[in-house]
């Protein structure tokens, strides 16, 4: 299974988005900044020969690794929308070493045993099947490969759940509502080192949280919410979808505290070391 | 296990999983637990995880009624007429 073909909602809309990606509203949204705060924190070790990125977007975090590699050190990223990877070709022209391919957590298209050290940044939250998915990243690690998978955790956007839900049950129904609602995977920390601990071994592993609450304007938030949120919600008929998005913005309007919106982040990261 | 205890049980951890904002709201084996803002959908999801666990069978979403998908009440039936099957 990859990418291509597959009805999967997310790698669809996020396909169909591509192009605005990278843009700053993006880059200085909550995520924006999750994700560059993420990138930072790794750093590659002399033994990392073999790379990937699994969800690897545009490349922009797979590029700026590259640029600041050594010499020897082979790149690789997977990400299953078409739209991403045609952004990313363009990202990485001139990088002899860094090569894109098309699969996804549940289907990694790389040999078992080949790689030094794998990453995710706000990605393994959209894995349609997350046994099968550690199952793969245990077949591609090496033996004393090592990890890095940064993901949201069951509470990400709490504020905004609850007070949209109600909006989107008048709009869905309760079945499309919570069909879309599992299209994303919220697992809790406890819940993640049981999932992980299946198939690592507890003195390599270690799972990690953070609770922290962005503040942004309606638009601010609005920016990034319109193209991660388009997958969950394109089942609503297109006729009612502007009066559903009115209701929404309102909603989201309403948790306003001094003017700015919150949005808590429950960040997960799961850490394999040797 | 029988239904009155299944029926209990969910209604024990509605209780104790409901969001802060309907800590007010009545809460029966017939209360639509969205529409009322008893709980998300995440916590929708939670839910019907938690009854998986205690009835050992997967709940398929597109097989449920939807008249019976919000309710405690609702789900205990589609159980009922699942072991009926």
């Amino acid at each position: 299974m990859n990418g291509e073909g597959t009805e999967d909602p997310i790698v669809r809309a996020y396909s169909e988005r591509a192009e605005g990606y990278d843009e700053d509203a993006n880059l200085r949204s909550c995520w924006g900044r999750v994700a560059e705060r993420a990138l930072a924190s790794i750093q590659l070790r002399e033994r990392h020969r073999s790379v990937v990125e699994v969800g690897c977007g545009t490349a922009r975090g797979l590029r700026e690794l590259a640029l600041r590699s050594r010499r020897g050190v082979e790149f690789t990223g997977v990400e299953p929308a078409a739209g991403m990877r045609e952004r990313a070709c363009t990202a990485l022209q001139g990088l002899e070493n860094v090569r894109v391919l098309d699969g996804r957590f549940e289907s990694l298209p790389l040999g078992t045993g080949t790689v030094d050290y794998l990453f995710s940044i706000l990605a393994f939250h959209w894995t349609t099947d997350v046994e099968r998915s550690v199952d793969e990243l245990a077949r591609v690690l090496k033996p004393d490969g090592e990890q890095d998978l940064f993901f949201t955790g069951r509470d990400t956007g709490r504020e905004f759940t609850a007070r949209t839900t109600p909006i989107f049950l008048k709009y869905m129904g309760p079945t499309l509502l919570l069909q879309s609602a599992g299209l994303r995977k919220h697992l809790t920390r406890e819940a993640t080192t049981r999932l992980f601990q299946r198939k690592f071994s507890c003195d390599r592993l270690s799972v990690e949280e953070s609770f922290e609450t962005h503040h942004d304007d309606l638009e601010g938030h609005w920016s990034w919410w319109a193209s991660r949120a388009a997958g969950h919600f394109e089942r609503i008929p297109p006729d009612k979808r502007r009066a559903c998005n009115d209701e929404i913005r309102e909603a989201i309007r309403g948790l306003a505290q001094d003017g700015r919106i919150p949005y808590t982040v429950h960040l997960l990261r799961v850490r394999l070391r040797s | 296990m029988a239904e009155s205890d299944f029926e209990g049980l969910m209604l024990e951890w509605v209780r104790q999983h409901r969001l802060d904002k309907a800590r007010n709201v009545e809460i029966g084996p017939e209360t639509n637990l969205i529409e009322t803002g008893v709980l998300d959908s995440v916590a929708f999801l939670d839910l019907i995880a938690y009854v998986e666990q205690l009835s050992d069978r997967t709940i398929d979403l597109m097989r449920v009624d939807p008249i019976h998908l919000t309710s405690i009440q609702g789900l205990c039936l589609h159980l009922q007429a699942g072991s009926r099957t």
